[in-house]
């Protein structure tokens, strides 16, 4: 689907789709980053407290550098596997909140109320954006943004 | 192959890095800041109430002292009950049950201090409310009330989202 120009518009649709996500969900997270570390340890997997606050204080800064180079010809490659690596985090870390069964909120757009379904429907959306991430990685491997 | 991909390397390593560093620098200029070693819930309830005081253990939820709607409505139409609302002043802000008081869970004691609470009748029946049955300030607010000397709190566990739909008198600002 290349128009005469070359422009690939489901990259582009694609790339604006994931920056965003990105912006949105960081933005949710900076808002209240107290309460996104609250989400955080309630997922149970963090080692220790300081690991909580770190990734509390670096995932939403992250979510929006990643949204920015996307767009950056010489740093499109490398955001693109942090987008994926992210997406992938988000999958299993709510692999694991199912399978231990925890009715909390995922923290993923800023803090809700956690409801029997917050997990199911967050995992559902970290697997697709997951897949859609490496649909895209396939789709413009080789190229620079601007393509 | 090898040089490129170590290029990339180096330059997810400075994303990751600087969002490290950028995240500081933010949380470093911002009153809400997370501290460097994360502090649960319960812990920073056991602070607040240090503040006002109260220095023994921690807080925890609290199972006991619920409150169904139907009595809870009719106390409130009464005005026979002290409501607390533990939900965040934003939320507090956009309607709250009819005469209740904001109390939120984070800065529990400056808001405490304000509320003047501390110098009424700490018998006076006290029903605690927050969003719905899944979210926990209800309990912690009820059980740091009781640490405070109130007699008789109680949590409307069901919250806010079920007295909406109650259709039971609301306050929302003008």
């Amino acid at each position: 689907m290349k128009a005469r120009g070359g422009v690939d518009w489901m990259v582009v649709v694609s790339r604006l789709v994931f920056s965003g996500v990105f912006v949105w969900a960081g933005w949710g997270k900076l808002r209240d980053p107290l309460a996104f570390a609250d989400s955080v340890a309630a997922f149970r997997m963090l080692p220790h407290p300081v690991f909580v606050s770190l990734v509390a204080l670096g995932v939403p800064v992250l979510e929006w550098m990643t949204a920015v180079l996307l767009w950056v010809p010489r740093w499109h490659r490398a955001a693109r596997w942090v987008m994926t690596g992210l997406f992938a985090l988000f999958a299993v870390a709510l692999s694991v909140a199912q399978v231990r069964g925890l009715e909390i909120d995922c923290g993923c757009f800023g803090s809700g109320e956690p409801t029997k379904w917050s997990v199911p429907l967050a995992w559902g959306r970290a697997v697709g954006l997951l897949g859609w991430a490496i649909w895209y990685g396939w789709r413009v491997r080789g190229r620079s943004a601007d393509q | 192959m090898r040089e490129g991909l170590r290029e990339e390397g180096l330059r997810m390593a400075v994303m990751v890095a600087g969002s490290l560093v950028l995240g500081a620098v933010v949380n470093g200029v911002r009153s809400d800041s997370v501290p460097w070693e994360y502090e649960p819930k319960a812990q920073r309830m056991s602070r607040e109430l240090a503040r006002v005081g109260i220095k023994e253990g921690e807080t925890r939820e609290v199972a006991a002292g619920a409150i169904e709607l139907g009595e809870f409505a009719g106390m409130v139409r009464e005005k026979s009950v002290l409501v607390i609302d533990a939900r965040a002043p934003l939320f507090y802000r956009m309607g709250h049950v009819a005469g209740a008081i904001n109390l939120p869970r984070e800065g529990f004691a400056s808001f405490l201090e304000r509320s003047g609470l501390l110098g009424k009748d700490k018998s006076r029946a006290v029903v605690v409310y927050c969003q719905s049955e899944t979210c926990e300030d209800s309990r912690m607010v009820a059980e740091s009330l009781r640490r405070v000397g109130f007699t008789s709190v109680r949590v409307f566990r069901e919250g806010w989202r079920r007295w909406l739909e109650s259709g039971e008198p609301v306050e929302k600002p003008s």
